[in-house]
């Protein structure tokens, strides 16, 4: 059965169980009830939906009317491009429409929002980040990668190495045995993100690079960044404390619950709105107080900005020790479904 | 502030997002070299010899191993690809010839050391179809073909080594300081090199009248540079790696399709047209 209809408080009770039964049972996966909308599976993606058309509107203003070209039109745009990078996350783990084909365009216009194929996510982010390096494959996008003293040179430099690895990576796993679907998906995209890209700049380069690339690379390049700040001084190895949450209730609104990290993790087939109340109830429990921050601005700030070291690791896997086991499958299983799951969103 | 802005504004913040990450990436490799150059001072007492007997399987005095995952690939011929799992070593005792004096290895455990590449990729060659074929079943699994390419350091081998009394500490197949100051010289020259490139499509792309072709052209390479310099940043660290972790990964190609189009691991075989 996919997590991606399930619902933690959903469940019956029964007295006569006892309470370590009780306690395996509040967290079992319950079906939750589907609130399909239009053509939405869910009608909280229209909240994604409006993220991207205003994304993409706001880019095409810019380029053809130059009354547009402002700075605070500039960095709203960077902003929504970020977000758009935060759509491909969520939409490459379930596609947010009903029709095949529509989830199909859906990644085209998400793909030329941030300049990269959306499907590198599948690879990338659903197969190998999720599990870290549980294969084997190092995590192509593991906080190790940078190793500056200044830790804010790592966070700078961070898409530079993470990026090409990850290319790296999907072009291999790409070429293996039953991926062909998934090598028609990703040439697509990659014509029509660059493809769109080169027309708007060969029509006018320096427009089209200040008010179109900008924004573009800017979230690329943001939701790489994501990987070290949500990972950086976890514990990669332990179940529950190997993310960092961000668990400010309006930052979540907008960012569609994805500073709910570890939860994300470990049930990936959840619906990014369901992941608030499954953080509530598995997650904090379990997680080492130091990695639920409340603002990622002043984390940003204290670990970035007011210092020149890297923070050093702690021992925040002891936060789980102590704790009864969660209903989770091994991450070996998890994986596994992703696999057998396929290669399409 | 909330009019249009002026396009030489946002000309020079690109400009300062480009250099800001050539300066990252030629940092980085600095940084990178100076790690290396570290090693380099460390490997100082690095002494010759030749491997006279070992106490593991096969007369081996050590053994650099690497675990690999093999996946199917799509396409005819049938062929896996191996990716690298964990990389580890391992000494088990013995002696070498070092110069005419012999020095005696009690210690076991592991221990980093340096395949040479070629007999690394010799031991990684599948012995022809059929040991492709055993693996091939599992290689379409999820789970994927497991195999293990060993590098044993036996008899006769030469090889540079660090001792601390009896006990090894390090073993290279290939000259270590050699290794480590080409690597060096390497990172330093990429940093220096792509600083002069950025450099040289700056001083293209800021020609007057701004904005106009060459300036435009500038601009272009620019943007081509900042998109190309980071991949070729990656490579050259990858390079770098010390033979203890190179990648050794590979691709093993069947010399001709499935006799009979019967493919390992399938419950019903392929019938091929004609």
């Amino acid at each position: 059965m996919s997590t991606s209809a399930l619902r933690p408080t959903d469940r019956p009770k029964s007295a006569d169980e006892d309470r370590a039964h009780v306690k395996t049972r509040r967290e079992r996966p319950r079906p939750q009830v589907a609130k399909p909308f239009g053509p939405l599976k869910n009608v909280h993606d229209l909240r994604q939906v409006a993220i991207v058309v205003l994304y993409l509107g706001l880019l095409g203003t810019m380029f053809f009317v130059p009354a547009a070209r402002t700075i605070p039109c500039l960095l709203f745009a960077c902003w929504l491009s970020f977000l758009n990078s935060v759509v491909i996350h969520n939409s490459l783990h379930a596609g947010p429409f009903k029709a095949n084909f529509a989830n199909e365009v859906w990644r085209l216009l998400l793909s030329f929002g941030s300049l990269y194929p959306a499907s590198a996510n599948i690879p990338s982010h659903n197969l190998v980040h999720h599990h870290f390096d549980d294969d084997g494959q190092e995590d192509w996008a593991a906080p190790e990668h940078v190793r500056f003293d200044w830790h804010l040179l790592n966070l700078l430099h961070f898409p530079n190495v993470a990026g090409p690895r990850t290319f790296n990576g999907v072009t291999r796993w790409s070429k293996l045995l039953g991926r062909g679907e998934f090598r028609g998906q990703y040439v697509r995209e990659q014509i029509f993100a660059f493809g769109l890209t080169g027309v708007l700049l060969a029509i006018d380069f320096w427009t089209a690079l200040f008010f179109i690339v900008i924004p573009q690379l800017w979230g690329a390049r943001g939701i790489l960044r994501i990987n070290l700040i949500q990972h950086d001084g976890c514990d990669v190895t332990s179940e529950w404390n190997h993310s960092r949450n961000f668990v400010g209730r309006a930052f979540n609104w907008v960012m569609c619950n994805n500073g709910l990290h570890t939860i994300h993790h470990n049930r990936a087939g959840l619906h990014w709105s369901a992941l608030q109340e499954w953080h509530d109830a598995e997650a904090v429990q379990r997680i080492d107080p130091s990695l639920n921050e409340p603002s990622m601005v002043l984390y940003l700030a204290k670990t970035y900005f007011l210092r020149f070291s890297r923070p050093k690791m702690r021992a925040v896997a002891l936060a789980e020790a102590n704790v009864e086991s969660a209903d989770l499958a091994s991450r070996e299983v998890r994986r596994a479904e992703v696999e057998a799951a396929g290669t399409s969103a | 502030m909330l009019g249009p802005v002026p396009y030489p504004v946002l000309g020079y913040l690109c400009l300062a997002i480009v250099w800001c990450a050539a300066l990252l990436c030629a940092l980085a490799s600095v940084s990178y070299a100076r790690t290396l150059a570290a090693r380099f001072r460390s490997l100082a007492k690095v002494r010759t010899g030749t491997v006279l007997a070992g106490e593991g399987e096969g007369g081996a005095l050590a053994l650099h191993a690497i675990d690999q995952l093999g996946r199917a690939m799509d396409g005819e011929p049938p062929a896996i690809v191996f990716s690298d799992k964990t990389y580890r070593g391992e000494v088990f005792g013995g002696t070498i010839d070092a110069n005419g004096s012999t020095v005696t290895i009690t210690g076991k455990g592991s221990l980093e050391v340096w395949p040479d590449a070629a007999t690394q990729t010799t031991s990684a060659t599948l012995d022809g179809d059929a040991e492709l074929d055993a693996l091939y079943k599992d290689a379409r699994s999820s789970k994927g073909a497991a195999r293990t390419v060993s590098v044993p350091f036996t008899k006769g081998k030469k090889v540079w080594f660090v001792a601390e009394g009896e006990a090894l500490v390090f073993l290279s197949a290939i000259e270590p300081r050699a290794f480590l100051s080409a690597r060096v010289r390497a990172h330093l020259a990429f940093a220096v090199v792509e600083l002069a490139i950025c450099g040289a499509l700056t001083y293209v792309a800021t020609r007057a009248p701004a904005f106009g072709v060459v300036s435009t052209i500038g601009g272009a390479g620019l943007l081509a540079f900042f998109l190309s310099v980071q991949p070729v940043g990656v490579a050259v660290e990858e390079a770098s790696r010390e033979p203890f972790r190179r990648f050794l990964r590979g691709v093993h190609k069947r010399s001709a399709p499935f006799p009979g189009g019967v493919v390992p691991g399938r419950t019903t075989s392929r019938v091929e047209s004609g």
